[in-house]
């Protein structure tokens, strides 16, 4: 499985692509939709948001694609677009009611106090899970910073934010995760005296 | 992908994890489905589009209607110019007869009754039309102003009655607009 950022795709085909040559797009469509696909997920959670942004992507990357000038793999130009349009999505005001509207009526799966599964099932400790249960805006820092290499400026730009923005969120996000991955500690039975 | 328990905790073996996730995922739609909702959101952009520009010119119309009928209403000065001039809105397409003083009195009492009999608000608000009811309200509130100072006066009686004809004439002008906003809110 290759990641988004490593996918390249012929000249040819890209030339007939940027001609409107529909075979040709469609192609090109079937070597980058998945690892989009995938990458949109982690960002935006799955669902169908993620699936609207991903056709926004998708549709913004065809008509970008005659500007496309080749300095770097197609993958990772597209992966540019991915995350701006997964970010544009985090910082709408409509994501952010959305999430606090989650939290006051308790429903969102990441707001939950992960400590209090008494019998976790096994399915729970698969690090996708604890991907997931963290809110949107941590979520999409640590997969930028751990996965797609990116700087803490660099994340804290994209936020419109500073790197401390980001460090902040790294922060909590790492302690989330281990706290998600250690079991819960019984509290001792008291012994009567 | 799971976790041995016992190792658990260690968050580099964590953020190793995670870049070991998939890095493909099967694509919520197929390429012809992705084409379709394209050309679906194309054609919803532009019909989009056109009604922006469509409302901007209508805002536009009434816009300059609205001014070209502040503009012709005729400033205020005595009535015997009035009916010399013989000037008359434009809303209609009536030949232009200069208004007797007291025809115009009538008219005004009128326009009157059936303004009063009519609701606040039209069924339909439309800003070109609201704006031009607000403006003659407005001048006719500030005649009834003026009026009323000018009768506690006294004396300028003159005055008074070339305002009381502007007065009417601004309700009449209320009464032309507030039935074409009741024509237009009866229309399919």
């Amino acid at each position: 499985m290759a990641k988004l950022v490593q996918i390249g795709v012929a000249a040819e085909l890209l030339a007939q692509a940027c001609r409107g040559d529909e075979h040709a797009e469609s192609e090109i469509y079937a070597a980058v939709a998945p690892a989009t696909f995938a990458l949109i997920r982690r960002l935006v959670g799955a669902g169908t948001q993620a699936e609207d942004v991903f056709q926004d992507t998708m549709m913004s990357f065809y008509e970008r694609l005659p500007t496309f000038r080749g300095e770097a793999p197609l993958g990772a130009w597209l992966r540019q677009i991915a995350i701006s349009k997964c970010l544009m999505y985090l910082r709408s005001p409509w994501q952010r009611a959305r999430v606090q509207l989650e939290a006051t009526e308790g429903t969102d799966f990441a707001e939950l106090d992960y400590r209090s599964h008494t019998a976790p099932a096994a399915e729970c400790f698969d690090v996708e899970h604890a991907l997931a249960s963290l809110p949107p805006t941590a979520r999409a820092v640590v997969w930028l910073f751990e996965v797609e290499g990116y700087s803490h400026d660099e994340i804290g730009r994209a936020f419109g934010r500073t790197a401390s923005f980001s460090k902040s969120q790294l922060a909590r996000a790492h302690h989330r995760l281990r706290a998600w991955f250690e079991p819960a500690v019984e509290p001792p039975a008291c012994t009567s005296i | 992908m799971h976790f041995d328990l016992e190792d658990s905790r260690s968050l580099p073996q964590i953020v190793q994890m995670l870049r070991h996730l998939p890095t493909e995922a099967e694509p919520p739609i197929r390429w012809k489905e992705f084409k379709r909702r394209q050309l679906l959101r194309r054609t919803r952009a532009r019909s989009a589009q056109r009604r922006q520009f469509a409302l901007a010119a209508a805002v536009g119309v009434v816009m300059i209607g609205t001014m070209a009928l502040w503009k012709h209403l005729p400033p205020l000065q005595d009535p015997s110019a009035q009916r010399s001039s013989a000037t008359t809105l434009p809303m209609t397409r009536r030949p232009v007869v200069p208004i007797a003083w007291d025809e115009a009195a009538v008219r005004s009492v009128a326009s009157e009754r059936w303004l009063a009999a009519q609701p606040e608000e039209p069924a339909i608000v439309r800003v070109g039309t609201r704006a031009a009811v607000m403006t003659l309200e407005d001048r006719i509130a500030w005649a009834d102003d003026t009026l009323t100072a000018m009768r506690a006066k006294g004396g300028e009686a003159d005055r008074a009655r070339a305002l009381q004809y502007e007065r009417d004439r601004l309700v009449n002008s209320l009464a032309q607009v507030r039935f074409a906003e009741t024509l237009a809110a009866d229309l399919p």
